[in-house]
């Protein structure tokens, strides 16, 4: 019964994560949490193995119709990375609510401002502007990635929405280059958890079987996926996580 | 476009013979496990290790790509990524 359980976890975050260009962290994490009772702290490290899984399996189905920037995955993931590094040294010094909250309210003018489908005031284009082009890239997965590892989240929900809006990229090119790039940043955590014995190991294995069939699914749906669909999904996926960050602070407040 | 000479062919193949192997592998240690047999700890051990390789392995696809396509920039960015995640594997995991 529990391995169904984890199973159907992995199903349903390769799914929405292969949708989206996400992780699935996001659903993972609550999902072993609450409906597994998994305990959190060891929730983080087998979702963020299984992200590795995910990237490998639905970003191929935008590789295949040419929907990820392979430049851009590269040039991004390793100033993400870096970002990553930051943020997460940054976190034991910035107050835990105060970056929370921020975040929260970053999230919720970012959902409403993807669900609107804001055109970007200047669309960056590679061919005339090569080098500005790059250097906003490299500042935005770099901030990205100081968010995600202030914050311990999952770099997608925050990068596809920006390089949607601010980049100016097609919806579905952001979407195959977060799916990609997700998988150089997961790597890298889950490698630590796992040389520090930080996964369970039981738990995993039903997790990917799950999340490798779920992320070839969900990436081939999203491959064909229409924008509002992704857009009302993505605006739901913020809200919820914005939610999710800041309920425990603002009740401290409180 | 520049972007257009990057072959993905060989990232495509990578991916797929690498989830296959990954998905056969673990469905089959699922598949054990629901029918109540004993499936060792070490068999899913090391089927974590092979999948944390496959994935920084995807690196050296990138740098061979990239290569090959004259993007030599792209190609040491490439190996920098590679440097990258192995110094934040150290980092967080001997000194911090």
């Amino acid at each position: 019964m529990e391995v169904l359980l984890y199973l159907s976890c992995g199903l349903s975050a390769g799914l929405l994560g292969g949708y989206l260009g996400l992780g699935g962290g996001i659903v993972m994490v609550p999902f072993l949490t609450v409906l597994a009772g998994v305990d959190f702290k060891a929730a983080v490290p087998v979702s963020a193995t299984a992200i590795v899984v995910n990237s490998l399996s639905s970003s191929n189905e935008y590789v295949k119709k040419g929907m990820a920037d392979m430049e851009l995955v590269i040039l991004l993931s390793v100033f993400m990375v870096m970002g990553n590094i930051t943020g997460s040294n940054l976190s034991q010094v910035v107050p835990a609510d105060f970056s929370r909250i921020l975040f929260t309210v970053l999230l919720i003018y970012t959902a409403f401002s993807f669900l609107k489908g804001r055109k970007p005031t200047e669309k960056l284009s590679f061919e005339d502007h090569r080098t500005r082009y790059f250097m906003v890239c490299t500042v935005i997965a770099f901030i990205t990635g100081v968010l995600a590892g202030l914050l311990g989240v999952g770099g997608g929900v925050i990068l596809v929405p920006t390089l949607y809006l601010i980049v100016g990229l097609p919806l579905t090119t952001a979407r195959g280059t977060s799916a990609l790039m997700i998988g150089f940043s997961a790597a890298a955590s889950a490698t630590v958890y796992f040389l520090n014995n930080q996964v369970n190991l039981q738990i995993v294995a039903p997790v990917i079987a799950g999340i490798v069939v779920g992320g070839k699914i969900g990436g081939r749906f999203g491959t064909v996926a229409k924008p509002l669909v992704v857009k009302v999904l993505f605006f739901i996926v913020m809200l919820y996580l914005a939610f999710r960050l800041s309920s425990e602070s603002i009740m401290r407040l409180f | 476009m520049k972007e257009k000479l990057f072959n993905s062919n060989s990232l495509i193949k990578y991916q797929r013979y690498s989830r296959n192997l990954v998905a056969l592998y673990f469905i089959t240690l699922t598949l054990l496990s629901a029918t109540s047999i004993w499936v060792s700890v070490e068999a899913i051990y090391w089927g974590v290790v092979g999948l944390l390789l496959i994935a920084l392995l995807r690196v050296l696809v990138f740098a061979h790509e990239f290569r090959k396509a004259g993007l030599f920039r792209f190609s040491l960015l490439s190996y920098l990524l590679g440097v990258v995640i192995l110094s934040t594997v150290a980092l967080k995991y001997w000194i911090l």
